[in-house]
């Protein structure tokens, strides 16, 4: 699953490390998730898209829907 | 399940720590062989040491705790098959156990000793997967 994490971190200025404090969870789960490696579990995602300030398909979207949203 | 970093470590090493206090105890300072008290101490090794395993998970967050399954799963198992074969022609003296002294060439030794290294093994099938989930992938 794609994800816009490490972008939306950068917009905000924040370090893995600040971002995971923030999260609750590990520095490497950060660069696990902003590198695809993992993908986050429902409450993790929505803890992601509180702090973001945007909805969770803003910023993880699906790799079999072709990149398409629903509108 | 929230992270800390403090306490997930503090765990783990606590049972690395009584692990390797309770083996040199058996090795160094008990008479060799197989008895009562080494039995007890050897069992209570392995429950306290899971028992710290699973304190130490609940410090982890959920991309420890899905790597930590997930090499759990598939190195634990691909061990335990791979481990098949070791047993049988160790087990049947079709090849001697080079580590075992002559004088510990029992069944009961041989017991423990398998099961020993049947987790010796998991663990090692365990660090393997881990490390290639975490950076190899």
């Amino acid at each position: 699953m794609k994800n816009r994490l490490r972008v939306l971190r950068a917009e905000k200025g924040w370090s893995q490390a600040e971002l995971a404090e923030r999260l609750g969870v590990a520095r490497q789960s950060v660069n696990a998730i902003e590198t695809g490696k993992f993908d986050p579990s429902l409450p993790l995602a929505f803890r992601i898209a509180r702090l973001f300030g945007q909805p969770v398909e803003a910023i993880f979207e699906d790799a079999d829907d072709g990149g398409q949203r629903p509108s | 399940m929230r992270y800390s970093w403090k306490g997930y470590w503090g765990a783990a090493a606590a049972a690395a720590g009584i692990l390797l206090i309770g083996l040199f105890v058996m090795a160094r300072v008990m008479p060799p062989g197989v008895s009562w008290p080494k039995a007890i101490i050897l069992s209570a090794l392995t429950m306290g040491c899971a028992t710290l395993g699973f304190l130490a998970y609940r410090y982890a967050d959920e991309v420890m705790l899905q790597t930590h399954k997930t090499a759990w799963f598939w190195g634990g198992l691909g061990a335990a098959v791979a481990m098949v074969p070791a047993v049988i022609v160790v087990g049947w003296h079709l090849v001697p156990f080079p580590l075992l002294p002559p004088r510990l060439d029992r069944p009961q030794i041989y017991f423990v000793l398998g099961m020993e290294c049947m987790l010796v093994a998991q663990l090692i099938g365990f660090i393997a997967v881990h490390n290639y989930k975490r950076w190899l992938r």
